[in-house]
């Protein structure tokens, strides 16, 4: 295998290849593992493909994300060979123009990729679905989420207050990646909604925020929950709304959240609809702030006068995504995205047999 | 830039914070050469005397690049 | 091969494929001519359109200012946008900033 990335020789000790990588603006900001060319060899050997075949340029610098680059990246955020095929089934939809890369690289606008994957790959890999799955613990998701991240900067040049303009980043830019907790979800999983086989292993990106706490403790019914997720859904502050026609929600079901939806007989559809019904905001209160005046709604909206009308945060129930994901307890999750990027699933079609 | 790809003279107007953003965008796509003005960090928020400010920072600008360019 | 204690490893930095192009040359004189605005919706850069607009008669003899929006900051313009800027203007500029 012949691999073409410039090559430097450095002490070699943790300390030393840390802090040459931290002066070149070349991680995170956390320690590394060392990309030897035998540790890229070895992770561009778990996948289908050349070292030197693209998948397109990376946005904002339209660098390209060969397969080795992408390798040395996912080499250095710590990734096991395995997790590779989801490194890359992650960058072929992010790189489809649907997504927005642009946007979502160089915006002022706290946005990161959230990668969700479905599938049996996810309980092969070990991806967390369950307790703590957006927090740390977890190999797969946070190397793999580490990964994106690290590709993003090196190979798109997205590096913070240069090329991405984030006025104050987030957590999630670190690493943000998890499974769908298929197990314990009532209702198909999200690949199956998409019209995926059940064995096929599926990622998707979303463009959004930090997960949003939906705590509800007390409710029994689907309605008090989703009540409470659609509150926290329509917020003055979120950037949901203001692009009508790109905007999307993604509602993250605790299991007992969504065992008590379900046991009320709703459907993910009910779901979908109850959210898009409830989660909104009066004329009278978009009007005080947020991006008033520069926001692109359809005309029928633009119409309306009444300050009293509760206007919808998405167009259409369908711009709902509802995963079920996390451990026990009374807590769900909304993450709204940046209203100028829409989800991407892309299966894996790289594992090599 | 794609304006440029289709030979209409054009160029890009950004705040100096958003300057190596715009750089790096005109580089990166083969378009280095376009002509880039820049004007103060923010736009957005500024009273009209500030966006007057701006206005004749920005045709100052133009009216160097197209002397440069004459 | 390396000295010992040494390691050796590869940038993760990314390559650029593309071609270099040459961009069209800014018209030697703006007497006459008609500049076109894209304007990508941050707050006052309408303002600042209109601003220009007026310095730009009167001290360059523009004859006529073009002034259209991107549907949001985020996306691309919509080509028919484009193509009118293109066919009507002698020089665009684009907004990008906020």
């Amino acid at each position: 295998m012949t691999l073409r990335s410039q090559v430097l020789e450095l002490p070699d000790s943790p300390e030393a290849v840390f802090q040459a990588f931290c002066e070149r603006e070349w991680c995170d900001g956390l320690p590394i593992i060392p990309p030897t060319p035998e540790r890229v060899e070895a992770m561009l050997a778990s996948v289908a493909g050349d070292a030197e075949e693209s998948l397109g340029p990376l946005p904002p610098l339209w660098r390209e994300a060969t397969l080795e680059k992408l390798a040395v990246n996912s080499v250095m955020a710590g990734c096991l060979p395995e997790f590779f095929p989801v490194v890359l089934a992650a960058v072929e939809a992010m790189l489809d123009p649907a997504f927005n890369l642009y946007g979502v690289q160089a915006t002022t606008h706290p946005v990161a990729p959230l990668l969700i994957l479905n599938g049996p790959y996810a309980r092969t890999i070990g991806m967390q679905s369950g307790a703590g799955c957006f927090g740390p613990g977890f190999r797969a998701n946070a190397t793999i989420g580490r990964a994106l991240r690290l590709i993003l900067m090196n190979v798109g040049g997205g590096w913070p207050g240069g090329h991405d303009m984030a006025t104050h980043g987030s957590p999630a830019k670190y690493s943000y990646a998890i499974a769908e907790n298929e197990s314990a979800s009532p209702w198909a999983s999200h690949h199956v909604e998409l019209g995926y086989a059940a064995n096929q292993s599926v990622v998707t990106v979303f463009g959004g925020e930090a997960p949003h706490n939906v705590n509800d403790h007390v409710s029994t019914r689907a309605a008090g929950i989703l009540h409470t997720a659609s509150d926290t859904a329509a917020t003055l502050g979120s950037n949901v709304k203001w692009y009508l026609s790109q905007s999307q929600l993604l509602i993250v079901l605790g299991p007992e959240h969504a065992a008590t939806i379900a046991a009320d007989g709703f459907s993910k559809d009910d779901v979908k609809v109850f959210v898009f019904e409830h989660a909104r905001l009066p004329l009278g209160t978009l009007k005080l702030g947020g991006m008033w005046g520069i926001q692109e709604w359809p005309d029928w909206m633009l119409a309306v006068t009444d300050d009293r009308a509760l206007l919808p945060s998405v167009a259409s129930p369908e711009e709902i995504l509802v995963v079920v994901a996390g451990g026990a307890g009374k807590h769900s999750a909304v993450v709204p995205n940046c209203t100028f990027s829409r989800a991407v699933h892309r299966p894996l079609t790289r594992l090599r047999a | 830039m794609e304006l440029a790809k289709g030979g209409t003279p054009a160029g890009l107007i950004a705040t100096v914070t958003f300057q190596p953003l715009a750089v790096g965008q005109l580089q990166a796509l083969g378009v280095g050469g376009l002509p880039l003005i820049v004007i103060d960090h923010p736009l957005g928020g500024e009273k009209l005397e500030g966006v007057r400010r701006r206005a004749h920072q920005a045709v100052e600008e133009l009216a160097a690049l197209v002397g440069v360019s004459r | 091969m390396s000295p010992p204690d040494c390691i050796r490893v590869l940038s993760p930095v990314g390559e650029v494929r593309r071609r270099v192009l040459t961009a069209p040359a800014l018209p030697p004189d703006l007497r006459g001519k008609t500049i076109g605005f894209l304007d990508n919706t941050k707050p006052n850069f309408d303002k600042l359109v209109a601003e220009m607009a007026g310095l730009l008669r009167e001290r360059f003899g523009v004859k006529a200012v073009v002034h259209r929006r991107k549907a949001n900051a985020s996306t691309p313009a919509a080509p028919e946008i484009l193509a009118e800027l293109a066919k009507a203007c002698d020089l665009v500029l684009a907004g990008s900033a906020d």
